[in-house]
């Protein structure tokens, strides 16, 4: 129904009223027309009786008669056509008035929301084409995030004192491997399960050595599933909402689990040990991902937070395009 | 001089630890390593206040502000961050100085001196 109410409404929309104007007038005179052989039919058919009235039509003559004043003559006479009375339903020709109102009322209210129904679809597509471009954006800025910057080069700092020169080594390489991949994510919209877990086994080897001892890494995928595309940077704001939302000291050290599930998803999901004081949190991250992941996959990432676990599930996709 | 350590980050801990014995201004005995608020208001509640506190602002659970709110504090605090958006509100609490992470020994004897400044008496 939209797309042909779309089709006749692709002019302006006052053009388009005039239009469903014309319809329901010519329609329901048309209706008003028909109306009476249809009632005809659908009695016929349902047995009720013809009553055949019989007017009688009094007029006065226009000759006067002298004496008498003017005769009245009275003269019975059939009508044209017979006024079917229904006894059962006490319809009467005023019925069909009321009928036609009711069918162009009707169908202009169908016609006026086909109208509204457009340009309420033009206002959505606007809306989530500037939530892509701004989730887009905030997913860049979000993830070259200047506290990530400056603690990572930080933890440098720390190995290199330490004089461990092959894990500097390869925390250098890891921490380049990051700023790569974040920084061309801008052009890539789809990855492979592959290339995104390379990513996160790079991001979490830097988040371990800052956190030595207090934050723990698990990362399993089924090899049949590594060929299975979801969008870039979908895992990192996962990880740094649980980093950021969870305590993580010797005491009590926090366990972020990756791994894939066998209805083809992608779980991220850890024990929940909520800080005390939330910094402006508000679920944007997840807000942000939420919509992201809808507009470039049509499916939705799943949040379940049950038994002191919270999980986010993410669907892969089986090719790098929308479902 | 006695000091505390507050911060959540191994590795910055031992960066903060290895500057400090290099450092030529005041000589710096760490005497705890804190990691969060909640161990940082048991600490200072119950053991004597060192003579200084090298405080990181974003802790495993929450703003190193909070400390101040639930215990007083008697000693000078520098602070250490990745990011300055907290600049003035450091300063609201007695706070010496405030360092930018990755922490250089530069800028450690920088607020040093301003400690030896502001506290003549020297342990």
């Amino acid at each position: 129904m939209y797309k042909l109410g779309d089709k006749i409404f692709r002019q302006k929309e006052y053009k388009a009223a005039i239009f469903a104007g014309g319809v329901s007038v010519i329609v329901g005179l048309g209706l008003l027309i028909v109306y009476p052989t249809i009632q005809n039919a659908v009695f016929d058919v349902a047995g009720v009786p013809v009553i055949h009235e019989t007017v009688i039509v009094e007029s006065r003559s226009d000759k006067i008669v002298p004496g008498h004043g003017r005769p009245i003559s009275r003269a019975g006479m059939r009508p044209d056509r017979d006024i079917t009375l229904s006894r059962m339903i006490g319809f009467h020709p005023q019925m069909t008035e009321h009928l036609f109102v009711l069918l162009t009322v009707l169908l202009s209210v169908l016609l006026i929301r086909l109208i509204s129904g457009k340009q309420q679809m033009m206002l959505e597509y606007e809306k989530l084409k500037t939530e892509k471009l701004q989730t887009s954006y905030n997913a860049l800025m979000g993830q070259i995030n200047p506290h990530f910057f400056f603690n990572s080069l930080n933890g440098l700092n720390s190995l290199i004192r330490s004089g461990e020169k092959e894990q500097t080594l390869t925390y250098l390489d890891e921490l380049s491997n990051v700023f790569r991949y974040i920084l061309q994510s801008n052009k890539k919209e789809m990855v492979t399960l592959a290339e995104e877990l390379q990513f996160v086994k790079a991001y979490t080897y830097l988040l371990g050595v800052r956190y030595e001892g207090k934050l723990f890494f698990s990362i399993q995928a089924a090899p049949a599933l590594l060929l299975c595309y979801l969008p870039i940077l979908s895992v990192l704001p996962l990880i740094e909402n649980a980093v950021k939302h969870n305590v993580i000291s010797k005491q009590y050290p926090l366990q972020i689990d990756v791994y894939t599930t066998e209805d083809h998803a992608l779980v991220v999901s850890n024990k929940i040990h909520s800080k005390v004081e939330e910094e402006h949190s508000s679920g944007i991250g997840l807000k942000n991902l939420w919509g992201r992941y809808r507009l470039l996959t049509g499916k939705d990432i799943v949040i379940s937070n049950w038994k002191e676990y919270f999980k986010v599930s993410l669907p892969l996709l089986d090719m790098p395009v929308k479902a | 001089m006695k000091a505390v350590i507050i911060e959540d980050e191994t590795a910055a801990v031992s960066s903060l630890k290895a500057i400090l014995v290099q450092n030529s201004i005041i000589p710096i005995e760490v005497v705890a390593e804190l990691e969060s608020i909640e161990e940082s208001i048991a600490y200072f509640r119950e053991e004597p206040h060192p003579d200084v506190i090298f405080m990181d602002i974003h802790l495993a659970d929450g703003l190193g502000f909070k400390i101040f709110e639930q215990v007083e504090i008697e000693a000078p605090v520098v602070f250490t961050t990745a990011y300055d958006e907290y600049a003035l509100q450091a300063f609201q609490v007695s706070s010496i100085d405030y360092l930018l992470k990755p922490v250089t020994l530069v800028s450690l004897e920088r607020a040093l001196s301003k400690l030896r400044l502001f506290s003549p008496e020297e342990r």
